[in-house]
């Protein structure tokens, strides 16, 4: 695959942008909404799914390499948090929300990109609490009950989701002219 | 809505040290068989080893002991909940029984549940080492000559790598344009407080703006690689060169023999 400079340098500010999102935090009881998983919505919604899931990729990278913003969960070490796995669906999801507005009429219609991005969400979300599961059954040596990891890392993160899918689906909306440029 | 709270210095410790002069490519390799072993043994007498070799790594390494055990604080409520949840659930011989309950502490739950959590905290801390004494960039550059040969698999592994050392470049000027994006925003009376629905609300104006101009940007690089007739990974020579030492051969080969060691016990 031959990038054009165009495509790579926008796909590298994409990945700067994955790095301040999450910094950002809505306040908000009981657990503050981080807007990390936003990204890969957006990304989706902007580039083609390689390379959206480029931009992913290389958020994640950046994360294992240590990237000079994090005081907590940066570096190699990252790998074994149990919820490493929601980082590692950043850039599956990415690709699967592009291949989903690939498939939409141009410009898609509100409804459908909706629809794609709440099921990138989902399989986010689906993804880290299978890996939270069983990266947690390999780190105790004992697995906790599966209904219980579905619990905590599945129902207790979607009201949060919703809000990131609905924020997302503003910010590219005010993009639509910019959709595949 | 603050974003330049909780910025640290990152992970890197710069020092002239043994470890941080090594070949970068060489410490990943090390870092990994390191982390491999760790991962194929439950063995007592080797994970006290690599816990001895740990305290000698950082000991030439020239790094406080306080900044490499920071690394394990986020992995605290993990390691007593690996430890306690073997302590509660283990046959074996018992050592004191909750009164009033069936919940039993035995002495095997202690001694596994403890091996669990050795075992991860010494992943933690190798993989850790690693960030500590290779700086971003030392260790993209490793990334990308060790990911070569995926190139032939059509991975643009020059173009990531390029990717990785830009983005670092523009995270810095992504936050100072945030937060003169808020500023500006502020004083057209923009509200990021209230209800959740006017937080979400209140993003608006802050990421479209921040998208705007990141982009904006983006075609401005592009336009500047361009005109300096940038064309790719091929035939491209680097200012940094990458060179195995005697040292370095050592390390990997030290490595190699601690991970035989790990897979033969």
């Amino acid at each position: 695959m031959r990038m054009t400079t165009r495509t790579l340098s926008a796909m590298a500010l994409m990945t700067a942008l994955t790095a301040f999102g999450s910094l950002l935090r809505i306040p908000f009881y009981p657990v503050p909404i981080s807007l990390q998983s936003l990204f890969p919505l957006l990304a989706g919604a902007l580039f083609s799914p390689r390379a959206a899931a480029g931009t992913q990729a290389a958020y994640l990278m950046l994360r294992l390499l240590g990237l000079p913003l994090f005081s907590q969960g940066g570096g190699m070490a990252y790998l074994f948090q149990p919820t490493f796995g929601y980082l590692l669906a950043m850039p599956l999801t990415a690709a699967l929300v592009a291949r989903g507005v690939q498939s939409l009429a141009r410009p898609p219609a509100m409804r459908s990109l909706a629809l794609v991005m709440a099921l990138g969400a989902l399989f986010l979300l689906v993804f880290g609490t299978l890996w939270l599961y069983f990266s947690f059954a390999w780190i105790t040596g004992r697995p906790i009950p599966f209904l219980k990891a579905i619990g905590a890392g599945l129902l207790l993160f979607i009201p949060g989701e919703c809000v990131k899918v609905a924020a997302a689906l503003l910010v590219a909306r005010k993009f639509q002219s910019f959709l595949r440029s | 809505m603050a974003f330049l709270d909780d910025i640290t210095l990152g992970q890197y410790y710069p020092a002239d040290s043994f470890l941080h002069r090594l070949d970068p490519r060489s410490k990943l390799f090390a870092a990994f068989s390191l982390m491999t072993g760790l991962l194929l043994t439950y063995n007592i007498y080797i994970l006290a080893g690599m816990a001895l070799l740990f305290l000698f790594a950082i000991r030439i390494a020239r790094i406080p002991y306080a900044l490499v055990l920071k690394n394990l604080r986020p992995f605290l409520w993990l390691f007593a909940l690996t430890w306690i949840i073997h302590l509660v659930w283990s046959s074996g011989r018992v050592l004191w029984v909750v009164p009033g309950t069936s919940i039993t502490l035995t002495r095997e739950g202690a001694l596994l549940g403890g091996i669990y959590a050795v075992r991860l905290a010494l992943l933690i801390l190798y993989a850790a080492l690693l960030t500590l004494c290779t700086s971003p960039i030392e260790l993209t550059d490793a990334l990308e000559r060790v990911s070569r040969p995926l190139k032939r698999l059509g991975v643009p592994t020059h173009e990531l790598s390029l990717m990785l050392t830009l983005s670092l470049r523009f995270i810095p000027t992504l936050l100072e344009e945030a937060q003169r994006i808020r500023n500006a925003q502020l004083s057209r009376g923009a509200r990021f407080t209230g209800s959740l629905r006017h937080r979400v609300r209140g993003l608006l104006p802050l990421m479209v703006p921040l998208f705007v101009s990141a982009f904006r940007r983006a075609d401005e690089l592009a336009l500047a690689m361009d005109a300096r007739c940038y064309t790719g990974g091929d035939g491209r020579t680097v200012y940094a060169q990458l060179r195995l030492t005697g040292a370095d051969w050592g390390v990997i080969t030290g490595s190699l023999v601690i991970l035989a060691f790990c897979m033969g016990l």
